[in-house]
């Protein structure tokens, strides 16, 4: 190995062949992929966001929120995500068709918000876990991002703003003061509402057992999926299908 | 590795006799010089962050009204001046000293060197202050804005040409083993960062796709760039500092040939049971755990120079350092073939263990290598000894405690996490407050570095100042000496 063009060569078809064997065929393999039609509902899968989610979007990945979250659901077989009540099937590639960037996440420092939008959280809990997560947890590790909101006296006499945040009972917030979400809060709540990966198609099919089990738990983020969310259950299925509540 | 069916001694561009090792240095005292300081005030940085991030996984609350220092911005901002600032360019440094050295031929392109490390180290802190005013792309290692990015590699190419360049007029006939190492991993950067980050984020492929692209960067850097130069510079200094040679030159492009064949492949196992297709994961986990051969290899080429001549090795800080750095790299291939087994990997994916598998490639193996290596090379480049020699042994000390304590922390709370995160019984938050502790310990490891980066920025500094003192005062004296020529008042 005393020549040099031969090195360069080697080492250039090692990286080549790595690049073509995990980057281009891939490509070609499923690089165009298409959206899926549910027959149900006659809407396509992946739904479209509409703009304030699509900023949102972008707020989330300027603050970084996949450094903690992850937003992919494992299967029944490979982790206890779908137990924790964190999709009610796997993430397969077509549900990120409209992302970009694709923010996957690596780490679970916080729980799993790939289907976030179907679990039962009202838009002013989102804000409050925002503002300060220890007012809905008190033990939650999330940091606060007052930075997102505005803290502004309440005026005397006047009532307080309609867009406010309702602190829940005995929270330590100073009466005389009313937060309001800023663009980027109202933007990062639209966004993370339409987080759902759970449309039935041909790919994907539920796990043999309903997530009801989990009802039982009664920590935070393992909310079982939305009641009333059973549009989406494919004919296809057939009797093995879970009952959709 | 020579093959009988090559000539012995191939045609060399310039016949001329080696250069003698004080031309070498003295023509790598500039650009050399400043990659070191260079890189030595990024491990400092990095340190500082890198810790600064690590409290915020414990203390979620600090800072938190200054949007710059929230963890999903100041992580990415702590990682990328570990690779981009450290790592490349303390990468380059090194290996533009020891491809003169291990080519016998003076160093070319120096104004080119120094220009482009200048402008590396302009584009990375443009870079670095974007990701922190929420200009980050998203994608893991790759969060540099295309601006920064670009101006990087105009930097690099402005470095990089050099050390082929040198290669290329070298006056030995016989590559020296390191070489391969060194010219692989010089190669492989440009073209894996440029791949990266046109498939994830400039012109981003559909869907998943574009995670594709990322672990197949992240996963090649880790390899390419970090194990290259890690086994890259141990092969040289082991040897070096004991004097016993290496026993097979053979087995050296064996695993050499086989980390670049099977390293590459390694990346989509960060995305396993994820969207990706399984197939694509299945691959990285068949050459994750094939990488264990080259790894074995390397291993058993430079276990008998450790042997034979351990206490030569052990009374220089650059062998301790080089001794520790090695063993991470090869424990590092051993743990990540283990980790990326589908038991272990239900446990470990999304947990800190991961972390502390990233820990163990960039600060252990990578981070101890090149740190000996800076302080092997710092006296030489820059022609004067480090004033704080006693220092370095402390630098050894703390660098390696805190890797030992990181990764075992991280490592210990990454299992408690996943064992948690696996039971869904166990309400999340119980299992989110159960890895605290271990970010704490890791809080403490940072710190560790970031004061071992301190010590190593000291010497380098207090050198260079030193060497300029040297260089300025005689010269100044001479100027201002009674007997000088004087400007004479004129009428």
């Amino acid at each position: 190995m005393n020549h040099g063009p031969l090195l360069f060569l080697g080492v250039l078809c090692c990286v080549v062949a790595s690049w073509l064997g995990l980057v281009v065929g891939p490509h070609f393999q499923f690089g165009n992929q298409d959206l899926v039609l549910i027959e149900e509902t006659g809407a396509s899968y992946p739904s479209a966001r509409d703009g304030l989610a699509l900023q949102g979007a972008e707020v989330y990945r300027a603050n970084g929120c996949n450094y903690c979250h992850t937003q992919q659901v494992r299967g029944a077989s490979e982790g206890a995500d779908i137990a924790r009540g964190w999709g009610k099937r796997r993430t397969v590639a077509r549900d990120y068709l409209r992302d970009r960037p694709v923010m996957l996440g690596n780490h679970r420092f916080g729980p799993d918000l790939a289907n976030l939008g179907a679990r039962q959280y009202t838009t002013n809990d989102l804000y409050l876990k925002l503002y300060n997560a220890r007012l809905l947890h008190p033990r939650s590790v999330m940091p606060r991002y007052p930075y997102l909101f505005e803290e502004r006296p309440l005026r005397p006499g006047a009532p307080p703003s309609p867009d406010a945040l309702q602190f829940p009972e005995g929270s330590a917030v100073p009466a005389n003061v009313e937060v309001i979400p800023k663009a980027d809060a109202l933007a990062l709540v639209a966004y993370l509402q339409s987080l759902k990966s759970d449309a039935v198609f041909f790919e994907v099919f539920p796990p043999p057992q309903p997530p009801a089990a989990t009802n039982s738990v009664s920590g935070v983020d393992t909310n079982a999926p939305a009641l009333g969310d059973g549009t989406n259950a494919a004919p296809a299925m057939g009797a093995e299908a879970p009952a959709n509540p | 590795m020579s093959s009988p069916a090559l000539p012995v001694s191939p045609p060399i561009a310039d016949p001329a006799p080696p250069a003698s090792p004080a031309e070498i240095d003295l023509s790598c005292r500039w650009p050399v010089g400043l990659l070191l300081f260079c890189a030595s005030g990024w491990l400092l940085f990095a340190g500082v962050v890198g810790a600064l991030a690590t409290i915020k996984l414990h203390a979620p609350g600090l800072l938190a009204h200054w949007p710059m220092f929230t963890y999903g911005r100041i992580q990415p901002a702590a990682w990328n001046a570990f690779v981009l600032g450290f790592g490349l360019q303390a990468g380059l440094g090194i290996a533009l000293w020891l491809m003169a050295r291990l080519s016998g031929a003076t160093l070319v392109g120096t104004g080119s060197i120094i220009l482009g490390t200048l402008t590396w180290n302009a584009g990375l802190k443009v870079g670095l202050l974007s990701v922190l005013m929420a200009g980050g792309t998203g994608m893991e290692t790759l969060e540099l804005p295309r601006f920064a990015v670009i101006i990087l590699f105009v930097g690099y190419a402005l470095i990089a040409a050099w050390p082929l360049v040198v290669f290329q007029r070298r006056r030995r006939g016989d590559v020296y083993p390191s070489e391969w190492f060194f010219v692989a991993a010089l190669f492989s950067f440009p073209w894996l960062y440029l791949a990266g980050n046109c498939l994830a984020v400039w012109y981003p492929l559909r869907g998943v796709l574009q995670a594709a692209a990322q672990a197949w960067f992240t996963h090649g850097l880790f390899v390419g760039w970090f194990g290259f130069l890690t086994i890259g510079v141990a092969l040289y200094l082991l040897p070096k500092i004991s004097g016993v040679a290496l026993p097979s030159r053979n087995l050296a492009g064996f695993g050499f040939w086989l980390l670049a064949v099977f390293g590459f492949w390694g990346g989509a196992q960060r995305y396993f049971a994820g969207p990706l297709p399984a197939y694509l994961t299945a691959q990285g986990v068949v050459a994750t755990v094939l990488t264990v051969f080259p790894m074995i290899a390397i291993g058993l080429l430079v276990w008998p120079v450790v042997q034979t001549s351990r206490k030569a090795i052990f009374s220089v800080p650059a062998g301790r350092f080089a001794v520790a750095g090695l063993g991470s790299f090869l424990a590092w291939g051993g743990l990540a073939a283990i980790n990326c087994l589908s038991p272990v990997r239900a446990i470990t994916q999304f947990t800190l263990a991961i972390v502390a598998l990233d820990h163990l490639l960039l600060w252990g193996a990578f981070g101890l290598t090149a740190i000996g290596a800076c302080y092997y090379l710092a006296p030489q480049v820059i022609g004067r000894e480090l004033p704080f020699a006693g220092w370095i042994s402390w630098h050894f000390r703390l660098a390696t405690a805190a890797v030992l304590l990181h990764v075992i922390a991280f490592g210990v709370g990454g299992l408690i996490q996943g064992a948690g995160l696996e039971n869904p019984d166990k309400p999340f938050i119980d299992v989110m407050r159960g890895w605290i502790p271990f970010a704490g310990m890791g809080t403490l490891a940072m710190t560790l570095q970031a004061v071992g980066g301190l010590l190593l920025f000291a010497n380098v500094v207090a050198a260079v100042v030193a060497q300029a003192r040297a260089a300025v005062v005689p010269v100044a004296q001479e100027w201002l000496a009674p007997g000088a020529p004087r400007a004479e008042v004129r009428p």
